[in-house]
């Protein structure tokens, strides 16, 4: 337990400097990366709470997905000239206001939350618990983000196409 | 067990020699002898070059961004060897027996992307960021053939982990703990009667327990080929047009690493074809009526001898698809970068789409 408590800690660790690198550093390059590593770190602790499926879709989805496509854009607005495009911290007074508020709603919301690993879970195959859920009870919203996906995959086909023809 | 005191050591030993072999290969195709100099036959021409990249100078260009062309290197090796961390390599010998395996090689493989965009932006030289661009647009766009393809995969055998499909495809089905009342007949049709779980060998592998799912292996050997880099393929540093693509401004052990990460991904590649579709660490031959052939090429699971033969045919059959992959290197020319983005997503891509509804079909043959 106490070597599973310093790798969880470990993880945390991760989560937090990459986190904090990210509104630290000035170069989006940087920041894009960096959450990368933020990602990383919160799969773990997602497989330490015996969520194994729910890290592996996080790696998928952000790392290999979302994060792709960030450093694309981020590429393709850099316009060549050799230097890093950088960002500026505008609306300081606003953007602590809103961090406040959010840390304060987020912390009270959880601070009632007891955070125990539940062992007895352990072995248990929570792929096919989550399939069934999916297919039976959730039903309804599966299937209506999976008309969401094709509707926005529909769309951006569209979108494409019509930027050729003009 | 821990497999990563096999493959630690086994990496480098595989890729000294798979460097050897494709440069043999490549240069009997082109009807020439490939190195001879260095040792007898040529043999030690790596130990030569390895000797040679290490004594090089670790240049890293001046108006490169330092730390991410540094870095870059390391994360696509750490990414490619995260990955055989749950690869199964016999019986007894399972590697991490995760129930998400293969979905968890699959976000690997991804992840190794990361890596070559570092270094291609951050060696700042144009001809690099067009090989990370290339490299970023090409793994996005065939990972969705090889999602679905894997994901037909998963529907015969209702599982993603990789040890428990290892057993589905040999007589031990029945010795693994929750498929003790499997049973598995020929080309999986149930209603044919002829229950084949004792025969094992070839005709429980996945490519005959689904026989659609041969067509599947031909889409994730495309796919994976894209996956590697490898030619045709090989656009993110295609020599011939963009100097060495993302890894033009590297040089010496960084390279070296580079190459190392390369054939390590190329060896992960095969085993997991091998896993999917060739019967894992099974032997090919059946049992034929009193011709134990099966159960005498793979021992008893669990024990020493069982492991070894296990290992072996694992082994056997990824080399020989590594060594499809680098043939299919020197006798097809690079695709065009439209014709690359034309074949994943109009072709494999429905052609995924439409193994994933045969292999729904055909699970349902499997147990009606």
């Amino acid at each position: 337990m106490e070597f599973t408590n310093f790798i969880s800690y470990f993880f945390i660790a991760i989560v937090v400097v990459a986190s904090s690198g990210i509104f630290l550093t000035k170069n989006v390059l940087y920041a894009a990366l960096l959450l990368v590593f933020s990602m990383l770190g919160l799969a773990g602790i997602y497989v330490l709470l015996n969520a194994e499926f729910v890290a592996v879709t996080q790696i998928m989805i952000y790392v290999g997905g979302v994060l792709v496509l960030v450093v694309f854009a981020i590429m393709l607005a850099h316009n060549y000239s050799g230097k890093p495009l950088v960002v500026e911290n505008n609306n300081l007074k606003l953007g602590l206001f809103t961090v406040v508020l959010f840390v304060g709603v987020v912390g009270y919301s959880i601070s009632g939350v007891h955070y125990a690993v539940q062992k007895e879970q352990d072995g248990a195959n929570s792929v096919e618990a989550i399939g069934v859920q999916l297919i039976s009870r959730n039903l309804l919203s599966f299937e209506l983000i999976a008309v969401f996906l094709l509707v926005s995959l529909v769309g951006a086909i569209y979108f494409a196409s019509k930027i050729r023809k003009t | 067990m821990n497999t990563i005191l096999f493959f630690l050591p086994f990496i480098p030993l595989y890729a000294f020699l798979a460097v050897y072999v494709e440069r043999k290969l490549a240069g009997f195709i082109h009807d020439r002898y490939g190195p001879m100099e260095v040792g007898k036959y040529g043999i030690l021409q790596t130990i030569a070059d390895i000797l040679k990249l290490i004594q090089k100078e670790d240049i890293v260009p001046n108006a490169a961004d330092k730390v991410l062309h540094k870095t870059a290197p390391l994360i696509i090796f750490v990414a490619v060897f995260t990955g055989f961390s749950v690869l199964p390599l016999s019986s007894g010998w399972s590697g991490a027996n995760v129930n998400v395996g293969v979905f968890f090689l699959m976000a690997i493989v991804s992840l190794d992307v990361v890596g070559v965009i570092m270094a291609g932006w951050g060696s700042n030289n144009k001809y690099s960021l067009f090989g990370a661009l290339r490299a970023v647009a090409q793994i996005v766009s065939y990972e969705v053939p090889l999602g679905l393809v894997i994901l037909s995969v998963v529907m015969v055998c209702q599982t993603l982990n990789l040890q428990e499909m290892s057993f589905q495809q040999g007589a031990f089905m029945n010795d693994y703990v929750g498929l003790e009342n499997q049973q598995n007949y020929l080309f999986g049709i149930k209603a044919l009667g002829v229950n084949v779980t004792e025969v094992g060998g070839i005709l429980t592998w996945n490519i005959f327990r689904s026989p659609i799912l041969l067509l599947g292996f031909v889409l994730f050997f495309v796919a994976s080929l894209a996956e590697c880099n490898r030619a045709p393929f090989d656009l993110p540093e295609s020599e011939s047009e963009l100097v060495g693509g993302f890894q033009t401004e590297y040089a010496g052990f960084r390279w070296a690493v580079i190459m190392l990460a390369e054939y390590g991904l190329m060896l992960l590649m095969s085993l997991l074809g091998v896993v999917l579709f060739l019967g894992s660490w099974n032997s090919p031959l059946p049992n034929i009526g009193e011709i134990k052939l099966f159960d005498w090429t793979s021992g008893t699971p669990g024990t020493f001898l069982g492991n070894i033969l296990g290992m072996f045919w694992l082994l056997v059959k990824a080399l020989f698809l590594v060594s499809l992959q680098m043939w299919a290197r020197w006798i097809y020319p690079r695709l065009r970068v439209d014709q690359l983005m034309n074949l994943g997503w109009k072709v494999l891509t429905p052609l995924g789409l439409l193994l994933v509804l045969i292999s729904g079909v055909w699970r349902l043959l499997m147990v009606i």
